[in-house]
């Protein structure tokens, strides 16, 4: 009798195990953590130098629509690829996706109809970031991914408290050391993973 | 019939091999060959003559297609397969659990 509970036990510790697979090489969070970064910089660049702000608006459209270009053709790649495809890898992509709606509807609905004011919006994105990395921490179960939503969320604070031209600057820091370098991070693990995979 | 009548259990299901592969299947959307051999731990000789009799008892649904030029198969659990499994894991909790009050 004991044999047939362990091993209801461990098909109920396999089908765990199955639906937490996740796979993520990490390049979403390069890509997007490049392309925020430099869109930023030049941010600055157009903010200090008192270049029309329409320029600030039309740079983000072209960012925009290009990160949600690649993320909409390695989203294809990746359904096609997945060694798997599971609830928790569906629920980060939904997560990412939501966040990344979210945002666009604050910063071009909210910033560019001056509802939230221009200086405000790098601390709201900061904010609606880290929510989107403390809802994923629990799906990769990585504790440095929930630090990274707090410092998301003390960096909003502190571009909300004291907002300046600094925050620009600020952010593109977040973005490179809470976007670009976990995402490099996950790059390296993916590619071990692979390197250790037997051939099929 | 009583709780212990071992003719309620699904026999298509009623292996390891079997009943890990179609656990597996069941907490995904669908996995490839070599996710499900990774898994369940099995040679792909055997893995592939156990899919292939759940398939024959349209269980699971096999996909073949190409991605970047190699070959790969993909398993899905049909709604029928998904019905048998949850079936098949309530018989026999609830098989096992009649046997623990009685002792």
């Amino acid at each position: 009798m004991s044999q047939q509970l362990d091993d209801l036990a461990s098909i109920r510790a396999l089908m765990d195990q199955a639906q937490r697979t996740l796979e993520d090489d990490g390049r979403y969070f390069v890509a997007w953590g490049l392309l925020t970064s430099a869109g930023l910089s030049a941010t600055y660049l157009i903010v200090t130098q008192s270049w029309s702000l329409r320029a600030v608006w039309a740079l983000w459209a072209v960012l925009v629509a290009l990160g949600i270009a690649i993320g909409l053709h390695w989203g294809r790649q990746h359904r096609q690829r997945a060694a798997a495809r599971t609830v928790a890898s569906s629920m980060v992509s939904d997560t990412w996706t939501g966040v990344s709606l979210g945002l666009v509807v604050l910063t071009f609905a909210g910033g560019a109809s001056g509802t939230i004011p221009p200086t405000a919006v790098p601390g709201v994105v900061s904010a609606v970031v880290g929510v989107g990395a403390f809802a994923c921490s629990a799906m990769y179960r990585q504790l440095p991914l929930k630090l990274a939503a707090l410092s998301w969320w003390a960096g909003g604070a502190a571009m909300l408290i004291w907002p300046g031209r600094y925050t620009i600057l600020l952010m593109a820091a977040l973005v490179l050391a809470l976007l670009v370098a976990p995402g490099l991070v996950l790059a390296a693990r993916a590619r071990a993973a692979r390197a250790s995979q037997p051939d099929a | 019939m009583t709780e212990f009548d071992y003719q309620q259990l699904d026999d298509v299901i009623h292996s390891r091999i079997r009943l890990a592969a179609m656990a597996v299947l069941a907490a995904v959307d669908d996995a490839e060959f070599t996710f499900l051999r990774d898994r369940v731990q099995a040679t792909d000789g055997n893995l592939g003559a156990h899919l292939k009799r759940l398939e024959d008892a349209d269980y699971v649904a096999v996909e073949k297609a190409f991605v970047a030029r190699k070959p790969v198969t993909r398993y899905r659990l049909t709604a029928r397969g998904r019905r048998a499994f949850r079936e098949y894991v309530k018989r026999i909790d609830r098989m096992l659990r009649a046997g623990q009050e009685g002792t």
